[in-house]
């Protein structure tokens, strides 16, 4: 058998192996993607699950010392509360019984990926106990759960909006740079239009052309229409840069000589030399969406109560005075910190290996 | 003797724009009114300094660019106007090797793709496996070996290349090749390996060449008639032999001149 050569991308994923930050950020979101996916399994509750005696019960303490000090599996305590001075609630253990945390415990029933019924929890406490692992928020739902549930939602609009803009951004860049002329013009002017108006702006007025009470479905699917309309002018255009640098390069020349027609030219031969900025600028722009998404949300124009997305859990956090009493709803941020954060390092990583442009600028 | 291909009057204007509404002011001429026939079987040489419009003229022969006047006769067929689409029927009859082999083959290729290419797009319902055997036989009459075909150019040298480039135009066996100055950016030894694979697969398959050059004793080893360019234009034309021995043109002249020669008596 014939040993087919190390392509460049071959070399492109050894490159980027090397970059510690990047395998890091690249491990990380997988965890954060897996988790979504397996969010039923990981969440102990249902994201509509509410104790509203709950509301704003603080992160529960996870203990490993028991009363005797013995050193115990990890547990928790069963929570009352009480109204202080100013009516607020304070949550007290009541240390008479342990609820120690189980593996795999029955919980809520759902539909595992939309087929498999069942009510596996990846881990969780006795019926009578409340476990908050993040604490509840004003109606009494687990934090936790619905982090997990929301990630769902903000880290796969981040995917499929950059993967519809890619490839508006890719074929209108495309056609534009290697057509040129009046072609070239026409896109172009387009792509500005939508660019000049500033993003935010775009997306309420796009948000508002469509009705608002939707099924929630129909409204992640406006996020991310919304998302990839404000996005794909940016790709277009650098797109359009590369594929008049290529399709002045003698290949496509050879290709036309040999019968190529216009469309497979733009195929074979200049798209694929724009991957790797196309990749690098994917990963780099994601975080845009999940941010984009967060913003819609957290203004109410996106996913709506009682589904949850990472931006609509923000939304509890919008006074001051949430944030002073029960700091833990801001904890959803965090999770957008990381995922933004991971994506970028990512993006730096995938650039250094693939963009053999970026190099120079590096050194 | 049957003209293969004739070129009328092409003209290329490359508009020069100035200012911030682009307005055109002038035009740079790159090739003005060229006239030209290439003979069944023969070799046609272009010479000229860089930047005389040699590879312009190359290009818009075969309406990689459009020319903006003039006539291109194929086989006595005018093939100026003709649609993009109607073009295709055409292109299998004439290739182009380029001067550089790093630039002509595209890097995410392989070199079976590469070679390929062409038959798949001017023969879309062929077999696999004829596609495969012409492939073979197209790198083998370029002198490679078939293993290289699932490798990328970027292994290969500048002559190994170039052969690549020749087997990629062969491969649908087209009559007439447009050579843009095939050798003149590989070392001496193997300029002569590939000119002299020029020559015996002239005789093999009749081809009929444009060589195009400005090395002027690469042009008279391989060319039987020569056309000078200078500026756009043809100012001499004539037999090799009678263009290398009495110049008229002082063009031509000074071009011959410039041929660097080794005099071994005058030093002493």
């Amino acid at each position: 058998m014939m040993k087919k050569s190390n392509s460049s991308f071959k070399r492109g994923i050894r490159k980027l192996k090397q970059h510690k930050l990047a395998v890091f950020s690249f491990w990380t979101l997988l965890i954060l993607y897996l988790s979504a996916l397996f969010a039923p399994i990981i969440a102990p509750y249902h994201y509509e699950t509410e104790k509203r005696a709950f509301s704003y019960a603080p992160p529960s303490k996870v203990h490993f010392i028991d009363s005797k000090g013995k050193f115990s599996r990890p547990f928790i305590y069963r929570r009352n509360y009480q109204f202080n001075e100013f009516y607020k609630k304070v949550y007290q253990e009541d240390k008479t019984k342990k609820y120690p945390i189980k593996l795999f415990v029955k919980g809520d029933s759902y539909k595992f990926l939309g087929v498999l019924k069942t009510d596996i929890h990846l881990f969780g406490v006795d019926d009578a106990a409340y476990f908050n692992l993040l604490g509840t928020d004003s109606r009494g739902r687990d934090l936790f759960s619905r982090i997990v549930y929301g990630g769902q939602v903000s880290l796969s609009i981040g995917l499929v909006g950059v993967f519809i803009a890619l490839i508006i951004g890719v074929l209108v860049g495309g056609l534009s740079g290697y057509f040129g002329g009046k072609t070239d013009t026409l896109l172009m002017r387009l792509a500005e239009i939508i660019m000049v108006i500033p993003s935010f702006y775009l997306m309420l007025s796009l948000r508002s052309v469509f009705s608002y009470s939707l099924s929630s479905l129909q409204i992640y699917f406006i996020v991310v229409f919304i998302m990839s309309f404000i996005g794909w002018p940016g790709i277009a255009r650098v797109v359009r840069g590369m594929a008049i640098s290529i399709r002045q390069r003698e290949f496509v020349l050879a290709s036309r000589a040999l019968g190529g027609s216009h469309l497979g030219i733009i195929r074979k031969h200049i798209i694929p030399h724009t991957f790797s900025y196309v990749i690098v600028a994917a990963s780099i722009s994601i975080p845009g969406y999940i941010l984009g998404e967060s913003a819609l949300s957290l203004l109410g124009l996106g996913i709506q109560d009682p589904y949850t997305s990472w931006g609509n859990l923000l939304s509890e956090a919008m006074a001051v005075s949430q944030i002073q009493l029960h700091p833990w709803v801001l904890i959803p941020g965090i999770f957008i910190f990381i995922t933004v954060m991971a994506f970028n390092l990512l993006g730096d990583g995938l650039r250094d290996a693939f963009d053999p442009h970026a190099e120079f600028i590096k050194k | 003797m049957e003209k293969i291909l004739e070129v009328k009057n092409l003209k290329k204007y490359y508009p020069v724009q100035k200012g911030i509404f682009s307005k055109t002011s002038d035009s740079v001429k790159a090739v003005d009114g060229v006239s030209f026939s290439v003979q069944s079987g023969k070799t046609l040489g272009l010479v000229g300094e860089s930047g005389c419009g040699k590879s312009t003229l190359a290009r818009a022969v075969l309406r990689l660019i459009e020319p903006d006047l003039g006539f291109i006769f194929f086989k006595n067929k005018d093939i100026t106007k003709l649609s993009y689409k109607e073009m295709k029927n055409i292109r299998r009859n004439f290739q182009i090797i380029f001067q550089d082999p790093f630039g002509s083959l595209d890097p995410r290729f392989t070199v079976f793709a590469i070679i390929s290419e062409g038959l798949i797009n001017f023969s879309a319902n062929t077999k696999k496996e004829v596609i495969y055997e012409k492939t073979v036989k197209a790198v083998e009459d370029v002198g490679l070996s078939k293993d290289i075909l699932n490798r990328y150019p970027h292994e290969f040298s500048g002559g190994q290349r170039q052969r690549i480039s020749i087997a990629r135009a062969l491969v649908f066996s087209p009559k007439l090749l447009i050579l843009d100055e095939p050798v003149s950016s590989l070392d001496v030894s193997i300029q002569a390996q590939i000119i002299n694979l020029l020559i015996n697969l002239q005789k093999e398959k009749g081809l009929s060449y444009v060589f195009i050059a400005h090395d002027l004793s690469v042009v008279r080893h391989i060319c039987d008639q020569v056309c000078v360019m200078k500026s756009g234009k043809i100012v001499e034309r004539g037999e090799t032999s009678q263009i290398f021995a009495n110049p008229t043109n002082s063009y031509t002249q000074r071009l011959l001149n410039s041929i660097p020669q080794i005099n071994l008596h005058s030093t002493s």
